[in-house]
């Protein structure tokens, strides 16, 4: 990642396994990348590729039958993997903050959304609860929600204003950094570029370093400063997303702006991916991609291409020169 | 495979642009549910009302023409092309099959015509039954219909249906679960099962929007495939534009149970005319860059409970609605060949 600045967040051979009956899937096999402070790296990939274990593992919230099996995750210059659960306690939902996909299952049913802005609040800060209340209502009209409905449950709001409220919840503490996971999957457009834009409006006005998830590559495009690309498990490539989308170079990046399909200017011919993504129980030896890569050659079946940067890219491909 | 159009076509070689046949129209479809009276209501005076999800929809859709329709959830999509093949009864309107209103039918005549009208749905998985290998799912398709006498030739058929859907060689999907298919596979296995009946006419009720993006084009392609090869006619159910432009012949906007603008393809994403339709072009994102990422020209909320109403029913989310927007409903008129759209403004 070119560009000078501190980074807040670093992963270094990141593997997670899942333990299954037929053996560990490796879910995220040997992944890096950091983050630099403000600004937003976004990680595209297909259903299965690892990416939100990547993000979970972010806030050590994974659990049995996952494991992390080696690797750094540098939060700040502290390793989140060896942390203690006291230690990381204080780090979750104050410094280091997410926002899920599918926010109805993420907010409680029974607690109004005020009390749950506010719950987070009086757990990390020493105010009273009068103070927490008031701030609750800031963070409220700060995500576009009138104060008036704080005393709302979660079931008296449509999807977008769920998500609003869990963005809220989120940015409640003043956190450096946020992991948004597929944060507007699932809803409509018109709400989806809404939320987009308010996302965008706060990662200006508190100064956020953002980890963006999503498997839609437009939504990455409109958001994100910097991008990687992962497929079943690996890191493919990694570049700012100027280059990434103007200039792609490795064939699994290239092959997903192509099947892209636009709406604005002429009508393209669009190409699909044959095949279908690899199992991660036993994945294709050499390159992950080889079997559905137009290019493969044999020392693409043998070898595992290790990741290289080339004209500011990052990339794992045996024929990229 | 020898139904009466299919002759006429094969009669009239070469001229199959010149014959230009309706396959479906729908006139004036109208669907409201009861809304349950509360105990409040008991001792009103008020009466029984009703959420008109949809609510007067009139379309055609021409031989081997893909019709799509685009709108935000709860704007009675999925509620029309239920009404549509009579899972659900309409409460008004006439729906004409290949000429014959299918809304009269007894239940002897409608399923013999069900046949030919077939649906995909979006969840693959949901729609497959998960104890029944590729083979079984096709072969009940075909013992229901009496579409084989023999086994062999049941098999014949299974073959070559998967060899239509592109799962190739079939010997390998043969006597697979769907757990064991990938979701692209799996559509592909729901749309052979429809396939097999050698439809007229598909509703897909989002078909891609639960797959990957890889794999997602390979099977609009094969949507595109057996529309040619078999003259299919398809109306296409999405939320998603993109998709939409590359499959869909014309496009229709729906907003809360109507039809707010109808048009070919690209004439409705190049010259929008309704002002929901430009919020909804502006809300889709762009995988380029450097477009610069702008706010929804829209206001409020989609209303909960859409129920009789004298104003256009985008009025309340409008940005140029004037007053005779509030106190009478816009019909479809048209702007350009084709290109209709419920308007009062000018150009939109």
């Amino acid at each position: 990642m070119v560009g000078m600045g501190e980074s807040i967040l670093e992963v270094k051979n990141l593997h997670i396994h899942y333990l299954t009956r037929v053996g560990p899937a490796r879910a995220v096999d040997g992944i890096d990348f950091s983050i630099k402070k403000n600004t937003t790296l976004g990680l595209i990939g297909e259903s299965g590729c690892g990416k939100t274990t990547a993000a979970m593992s972010i806030m050590r919230f994974i659990m049995p039958p996952g494991r992390i099996v080696d690797g750094e995750i540098l939060f700040e210059g502290d390793d989140i993997v060896k942390m203690s659960e006291e230690r990381l306690r204080k780090l979750r939902g104050k410094k280091l903050t997410i926002v899920r996909q599918e926010a109805q299952n993420a907010l409680n049913p029974v607690m109004t959304i005020g009390d749950q802005i506010a719950e987070v609040i009086l757990e990390h800060e020493s105010v009273t609860k009068a103070e927490a209340w008031e701030r609750a209502e800031k963070q409220l009209d700060l995500v576009g929600i009138s104060h008036k409905r704080i005393k709302s449950y979660p079931h008296e709001l449509s999807g977008g204003m769920r998500q609003r409220v869990m963005i809220a919840i989120a940015t409640a503490c003043h956190p450096d950094f946020i992991i948004l996971d597929e944060p507007i999957t699932g809803l409509d457009v018109i709400v989806q570029r809404q939320l987009l834009v308010l996302i965008n409006n706060l990662r200006e006005q508190l100064n956020l370093t953002a980890l963006f998830i999503a498997h839609d590559l437009s939504v990455i495009s409109e958001t994100c400063d910097y991008v990687v690309v992962m497929y079943a498990g690996k890191v493919m490539e990694r570049a700012d997303k100027y280059s990434l989308f103007g200039n792609p170079l490795h064939p699994y990046s290239r092959a997903l702006i192509e099947a892209y399909p636009s709406i604005r200017g002429d009508r393209k011919e669009l190409v699909s991916i044959p095949g279908a993504p690899p199992r991660l129980i036993d994945p294709p030896k050499g390159c992950r991609f080889h079997p559905r890569c137009k290019y493969a050659t044999d020392v693409c079946r043998e070898e595992e291409p290790e990741l290289r940067e080339v004209d500011g890219h990052y990339v794992a491909c045996h024929l990229i020169e | 495979m020898a139904t009466t159009w299919r002759v006429i076509l094969l009669n009239k070689q070469g001229k199959e642009e010149v014959e230009d046949r309706t396959v479906l129209r729908v006139e004036n479809l109208k669907k409201y549910f009861k809304i349950k009276k509360s105990f409040i209501d008991r001792f009103t005076q008020r009466g029984q009302r009703y959420i008109h999800a949809v609510d007067g929809v009139n379309f055609t859709v021409g031989e081997r023409e893909i019709l799509g329709f685009v709108g935000e959830s709860g704007c009675g999509k999925s509620t029309m092309s239920r009404a549509i093949l009579r899972l659900i009864e309409p409460t008004e309107g006439h729906i004409y099959f290949d000429g014959k209103d299918i809304t009269t039918m007894g239940r002897r005549e409608l399923r013999e015509h069900r046949r030919y009208m077939q649906m995909i749905f979006q969840d693959p998985f949901g729609s497959l039954n998960p104890r029944r290998t590729v083979a079984d799912t096709l072969r009940q398709t075909i013992r229901i219909h009496k579409l084989a006498r023999t086994l062999e030739e049941e098999d014949r058929l299974i073959w070559q249906t998967l060899e239509e859907v592109e799962l190739n060689p079939p010997d390998i999907y043969w006597d697979k679960y769907p757990a064991s298919l990938s979701g692209g596979q799996q559509q592909r296995v729901s749309i052979g099962r429809v396939l097999v009946l050698h439809p007229r006419f598909i509703i897909a009720d989002e078909p891609v929007s639960m797959l990957d993006v890889s794999v997602r084009i390979g099977v609009l392609k094969l949507l595109l495939k057996i529309k040619e090869k078999f003259g299919i006619s398809f109306i296409y159910i999405t939320h998603d534009l993109s998709t939409a432009r590359y499959v869909c012949d014309r496009i229709a906007i729906m907003y809360l149970g109507k039809i707010v603008e109808i048009g070919p393809t690209e004439e409705v994403l190049h010259n929008p005319i309704h002002p929901y339709t430009k919020a909804l072009l502006t809300a889709v994102p762009d995988i380029d860059p450097n477009v610069k990422v702008e706010d929804v020209p829209i206001k409020g909320y989609v209303p909960v409970l859409p129920g009789e109403s004298s104003a256009c029913r985008f009025y309340p989310r409008c940005i140029f609605a004037f007053e005779r927007c509030n106190s009478e409903e816009p019909q479809l008129r048209e702007y350009s060949e084709g290109h209709f759209a419920a308007c009062f403004l000018e150009n939109g």
